[in-house]
């Protein structure tokens, strides 16, 4: 009997948010698979366009320079995102933080609130209690913008009927949805590498990713570069994290909370939000992994 | 809760366009006049949001919007216009089901409930209460589907170009005068702060730049293929064939086809060439070009093309210099003017252009940072009379950019669309008439001729008259 030609898995790359953006998609005929990936690649310099806090024109730039008691219309892209952000911080204690910069510990820090009114969408940067002249805000998005922008691609590649593809910003998160034959004969899903350069015991080397993301976040690209925002400092702690929830935006985000968290709070948090897994590796070079059943 | 503004004021330029002015005061009243209105900052602090399904009540004074043509550049005017108060889209028009889902979801997420339409004919006859209609569809419409509107009553705003035809360009001048409503047309640098301080202000009023002789304008961008559409979206052949398309690739790909567009010279040139006779103060005289396909198959219009006008000022003769390319995106998309006393750059993202420097000769332009019409990031070299010597010696002391301080922190568009609708609350002058947008069509549209025919090519001035 003749050998099946593997499927071929269509690959396209983009260069966005400071990083190179990919698409990957199995299961349609190329020049198909190409427009659909520029779509998506469309989608990604669109929310760019907003999102970048070095452009002083974009959504965030603005923000940026609201001054106390101001008040900006923004659009819904930045407030989706926003308000994610501003769930997320609370979620993790103040672990995440796109206002991070701007974040001592102290209890004069800027802050911004959102609000959905009549006609529009709003962000407005809030007085200082103390009635002292309140420093502007510096929010950046850079640990939340890669994921929500793969979350508003997927809903692209749902218009496109394309069922069963990855998309992944820059390596740091990975969207993928149905499965990826050529690539994992007999698996259900796209198998991505995990847990990093760490030889660690019970600790995947590989999972399958289907109908979610997985972020990771760590110290080797960069250098300790994630500072704990409840604290100001260089987050103490673990060498990498990684994250995986149904939506890219909140595993982007919960992956850099996580290295700022420690263990205890980690396992905290996933007994809250069973719908997250995780993977903490320790200073000691321990592997943790919390909600382990969802990744199987 | 409806927000607090005083939306009738016609306040020059807000304290948020002049960030980094110190002395915004002058500029306010160079500027004064041209109905940039702002939404007043002071607003009562949020309460909580309203229930997701308890809808915005309209209100009275509400100007009600039609969007016509609803693809990438519709969306940007629909997102601009969801951020000046008081605008409401009630009724959303595209042939494409993908596109008016689209706009019509993101409305409604706005709490702005909006009727659909496919044919603009359907819209206008059943739409009652408009106040104005947008229209942003592929050029070769645009004349069909703004004189309608003016004819229905509105006033409109039509993207550029005007028309891929001049014909078609000259009849939406002659509708707009004959129903005597508003007709605008999106040359949007014509109400950003930005060009006005550094045009109006700088070049033409205080001749910074001496006398100009020479413009130079790109836009380059990288190469790209022809745009896809989503297969479960695909309209039939019977429905493309009424409204004109040959196929989805020619309606996705308009603007690389004769029928209905004017290639990149047209999409792109026509914003900035448009620079070069508010600069000038005149039209030009002749322009030769060289163009053509050369990279691409399957596209009709010239994939790149290089002009060059010549313009007869009041001071002499001077030249601008104009190129599109679609296969590199070197050097983006800018424009400078220059004069023997120095030159602008200013792009419409700031951070490629929005600076002027000073040829070394030049009178000084100190009192101009002074007076707050330009900042500056040359050190001054230090004079030294306490050490008995003249100059202190040591590294070179670098000749900076002089940055101009009017900044614009809202998208590009909503200036202009600003401007539109003041213009038909109050009455205040239109940035960008039709008659005005007719000249520079005029100037653009030749090119296209002049790069088919390899020649040169003379501007009567009455031709430039609608």
């Amino acid at each position: 009997m003749r050998e099946l030609a593997p499927e071929p898995v269509h690959r396209f790359a983009h260069e966005a948010m400071g990083t190179i953006f990919e698409v990957l998609i199995a299961g349609q005929e190329v020049g198909y698979a190409q427009q659909a990936s520029q779509a998506v690649f469309r989608e990604v310099d669109r929310l760019e366009a907003l999102f970048s806090r070095f452009n002083a024109t974009s959504e965030i730039g603005q923000i940026n320079r609201l001054r106390a008691d101001e008040t900006l219309r923004i659009s819904l892209d930045a407030f989706d995102c926003l308000r994610i952000a501003e769930r997320l911080q609370r979620e993790t204690g103040g672990a995440f933080d796109i206002n991070f910069r701007r974040a001592r510990g102290s209890s004069e820090r800027p802050e911004f609130e959102l609000a959905a009114a009549d006609s529009g969408f709003r962000v407005r940067l809030r007085q200082s209690f103390l009635g002292r002249l309140a420093a502007g805000l510096d929010l950046d998005l850079g640990a939340i913008g890669k994921g929500f922008a793969l979350d508003r691609a997927a809903s692209i590649l749902a218009d496109w009927s394309v069922e069963r593809f990855l998309i992944h910003g820059g390596t740091s998160s990975a969207l993928a949805a149905g499965d990826a034959a050529g690539l994992s004969q007999g698996e259900n899903g796209w198998p991505v590498g995990v847990g990093g350069t760490w030889e660690l015991p019970d600790v995947p080397k590989r999972v399958l990713l289907q109908g979610r993301a997985l972020s990771g976040s760590g110290t080797e690209v960069k250098g300790r570069h994630i500072r704990d925002p409840r604290t100001g400092r260089p987050a103490e702690g673990h060498l990498a994290a990684w994250v995986s929830h149904p939506s890219a935006a909140e595993s982007d985000a919960l992956s850099t909370a996580f290295m700022a968290m420690s263990p205890k709070e980690a396992r905290r948090y996933c007994e809250k939000h069973s719908d997250v897994w995780a993977l903490l590796i320790t200073p000691k070079k321990k592997g943790l992994i919390f909600n382990r059943e969802i990744l199987g | 809760m409806r927000e607090k503004i005083t939306r009738n004021k016609n306040r020059a330029l807000s304290r948020r366009d002049f960030i980094k002015s110190t002395t915004a005061v002058g500029l306010g009243a160079a500027l004064a006049g041209r109905g940039l209105a702002q939404e007043q900052q002071q607003e009562q602090p949020l309460s909580a949001p309203p229930p997701k399904d308890r809808l915005p009540a309209p209100q009275p004074d509400d100007l009600r919007i039609a969007l016509i043509g609803c693809g990438e550049q519709g969306r940007v005017l629909m997102e601009s216009c969801l951020r000046i108060p008081g605008i409401r889209i009630v009724a959303v028009c595209d042939i494409w089901e993908y596109s008016r889902q689209y706009a019509s979801g993101y409305l409604n997420k706005y709490g702005q409930p909006t009727t659909v339409y496919e044919d603009y004919r359907e819209l206008l006859a059943k739409e009652k209460g408009l106040d104005a209609a947008i229209v942003a569809t592929p050029d070769w419409v645009h004349a069909e589907h703004t004189n309608a509107g003016l004819q229905a009553g509105l006033h409109v705003y039509c993207e550029k170009e005007m028309s891929n035809s001049l014909e078609k360009a000259r009849s939406m001048v002659l509708a707009a005068r004959r129903t005597g409503k508003l007709l605008q047309i999106g040359h949007q640098r014509r109400s950003n702060p930005r060009y006005i301080h550094g045009i109006d202000r700088l070049v033409r009023d205080k001749k910074i730049l001496g006398r100009v002789s020479l413009a130079y304008a790109q836009w380059n961008r990288s190469k790209s293929d022809m745009v896809g559409w989503p297969k479960k979206y695909t309209i039939s052949q019977e429905t493309l064939d009424r409204y004109g398309y040959g196929s989805m690739l020619e309606l996705r790909n308009w603007r690389w086809f004769r029928k209905f567009g004017g290639g990149p010279m047209v999409d792109l040139g026509s914003h900035q060439i448009d620079l070069f006779s508010w600069v000038f103060g005149v039209n030009p005289n002749t322009v030769v070009a060289s163009g053509g396909v050369d990279y691409y198959t399957g596209r009709e219009w010239y994939d790149n093309v290089m002009a060059i006008y010549e313009f007869e000022t009041p001071e002499g003769k001077a030249r601008a210099l104009y190129q599109v390319q679609t296969t590199t995106k070197h050097g983006g998309f800018y424009e400078t003017f220059m004069g023997d006393n120095g030159s602008l750059v200013i792009s419409e993202v700031p951070q490629r252009g929005n600076w002027a420097m000073r040829e070394a000769h030049a009178p000084e332009w100190d009192s101009l940072v002074k007076d707050g019409l330009l900042l500056t990031e040359t050190q001054p070299i230090q004079k030294v009379d306490t050490r008995n010597i003249v100059l202190d010696v040591r590294v070179t002391a670098e000749a900076g950019r002089w940055p101009l301080p009017v900044e614009l922190a809202k998208p590009p568009h909503q200036p202009h669309l600003e401007n539109f609708f003041n213009a038909v609350r109050q009455g205040t002058p239109l940035s960008c008439p039709a008659e005005l947008a007719f000249e520079s069509a005029v100037a653009v549209l030749r090119v296209n001729d002049v790069v088919r025919t390899r020649g040169l090519s003379v501007f009567r001035p009455e031709q430039f008259k609608a």
